[in-house]
């Protein structure tokens, strides 16, 4: 896992690199499709380090950040996305009878948001 | 602790009294009814297409493919600095003429013979012009759809001479938004196509009768609580063509690690709620409504706007055929100034997905069971008062000449 480049005091993260998944589609596709032990790993792992990575982040500006920087705010969207099926106790990933997921295209808003597709 | 009796009563404003509690939903679904509401509301009306911020320098374009017009547009902004519309098909021979997307261009050629057009519409270049007998160049620019801007949304009316300016249309909606639409930025945008007519996609969200049940998993307390257990709308007003009503927050909301995290390193954003109305103009929270979540706005016929603080979604339903609907939302945030909001976005980004799909979980189920013509007239509460508004509307667009 020494391939993951993550800013030196959050390399303890480095064993959640599938969860590094810049586009919000993939994030989505990735908690659906993962089981709930797995998800809850990744949870455990980002909760009690949030405060520490959000003050750090912060820190930073959006226009000049490293690409190790980069894959820490997207470790941290990601904590964002697999929070509801832990903290609203479901059984599974993704809600009973969901509308599957497979038919939800995500159109781009790169050329109008300040921040480019996410 | 609120005693049971401050439970609250919605608050109706407008004309109630001609409204049905009844619908005779089956022969709205028939292809014959949706082809009537082709021609006479969808071809009448003035519909929301995209925002004027979408082109926002000379030359910016974007093209809209509308099944419901039959026909694709193409949504420009001239040198002029004006915004139009055009059926985007070239003149010469019908193709085309710009197959997708948005960009910014100082002309659009066809692909075909190469005829070239300006942002304005005007024929610019016939190639090889001379083979062309009695060509009227001034007659063949791109054929425009009447476009106005209100606010940040560009509205487009496909008949030839409108009925009512859009203003008109917009009535009671037209001045109670001044700058609300420039608070915010698209965050996100998502498409489904789902088998089912498009009055019932519409009518799932705009009741707030069904957040107890189809949303007690993703967000359990936000709405209602103690003090309104039955999350009656504090407010609904009946327009002459438009409704909307404010959902009621529930003040007792607990919040989870994830979400306390949002908070604190960025704003609230829906499911999480607001009342700061500093600032705010008077068609949000028009009742000020102390434990005000959000209103749902809806822009006869097929668009619906959710109101909030910090943030917005738009909702637009585009029939394609009589059971057959393009649902698009477009989840729009304040701009965050640091990384801490950009992350805290996500929170609310994701959870406001989940709950959109959820929404559309009922959709196929109600038009299979619908169409089996078991149940021909549905009731509906008072609280689904905007369901029988809307088909009131829709009766009297259809019964028009």
């Amino acid at each position: 896992m020494t391939d993951v480049a993550l800013p030196p005091a959050f390399a303890d993260l480095a064993p959640f690199a599938d969860w590094i998944l810049p586009v919000e589609r993939d994030r989505h596709r990735k908690r659906v499709t993962s089981d709930l032990a797995t998800t809850r790993r990744f949870y455990d792992a980002m909760l009690p380090r949030m405060e520490a990575v959000l003050t750090y982040l912060n820190g930073r500006s959006w226009e000049t950040l490293d690409a190790a920087d980069r894959t820490l705010f997207v470790l941290a969207s990601a904590f964002m996305e697999v929070s509801h099926p832990i903290e609203l106790g479901w059984k599974s990933t993704d809600i009973e009878d969901a509308f599957p997921y497979q038919r939800l295209e995500f159109l781009s808003v790169s050329a109008r948001t300040p921040w480019g597709d996410r | 602790m609120p005693a049971m009796s401050a439970r609250v009563q919605t608050q109706f404003r407008g004309e109630t009294g001609d409204l049905a509690h009844r619908v005779p939903i089956l022969e709205k679904l028939a292809p014959a009814h949706f082809e009537q509401e082709r021609a006479k509301i969808f071809r009448r009306a003035w519909l929301p297409v995209a925002h004027a911020s979408d082109v926002p320098e000379p030359g910016s374009y974007l093209v809209r493919n509308l099944p419901t017009l039959q026909t694709s547009l193409l949504v420009a902004r001239g040198r002029d600095g004006q915004v139009r519309s055009f059926h985007n098909v070239c003149t010469h021979r019908g193709n085309k003429l710009v197959r997708e997307g948005h960009g910014c261009r100082r002309q659009f050629s066809c692909g075909f013979h190469g005829w070239t057009f300006s942002p304005e519409g005007e024929l610019l270049v016939v190639t090889d012009e001379h083979q062309f007998q009695d060509l009227d160049k001034a007659s063949l620019g791109l054929r425009p759809v009447h476009t106005e801007v209100w606010e940040d949304l560009v509205f487009v009316n496909v008949e030839p001479e409108p009925r009512e300016p859009l203003r008109a249309w917009l009535g009671e909606l037209a001045g109670d938004y001044g700058g609300y639409f420039a608070r915010h930025v698209r965050a996100s945008s998502n498409r489904v196509i789902v088998k089912c007519n498009w009055n019932l996609c519409v009518n799932s969200f705009t009741e707030g009768y069904h957040t107890l049940y189809i949303h007690r998993n993703s967000v359990p307390d936000y709405q209602g609580g103690t003090i309104n257990p039955q999350r009656h709308r504090p407010l609904m007003q009946m327009f002459r063509r438009h409704h909307r009503y404010s959902a009621p927050a529930n003040p007792d909301h607990v919040l989870t690690p994830a979400e306390a995290l949002a908070v604190k390193y960025g704003r609230k954003i829906l499911p999480a709620f607001d009342g700061d109305m500093t600032g705010m103009p008077p068609g949000v929270n028009p009742a000020r409504y102390e434990h005000w979540a959000f209103d749902v706005v809806q822009f006869f016929p097929n668009v619906v706007i959710l109101f909030g603080n910090h943030w917005h979604i738009e909702l637009f339903f585009w029939p394609v055929d009589a059971t057959t609907t393009e649902v698009v939302q477009d989840f729009w945030f304040y701009t965050p100034a640091t990384i801490g909001e950009r992350v805290s976005h996500q929170f609310f980004l994701s959870r406001g997905r989940q709950v959109f799909l959820e929404d559309l979980t009922t959709l196929e189920a109600q038009q299979e069971m619908l169409s089996s013509g078991a149940l021909t007239h549905p009731q509906l509460s008072r609280q689904e008062m905007s369901l029988q508004h809307r088909y009131k509307v829709t009766q009297e667009m259809l019964a028009a000449p």
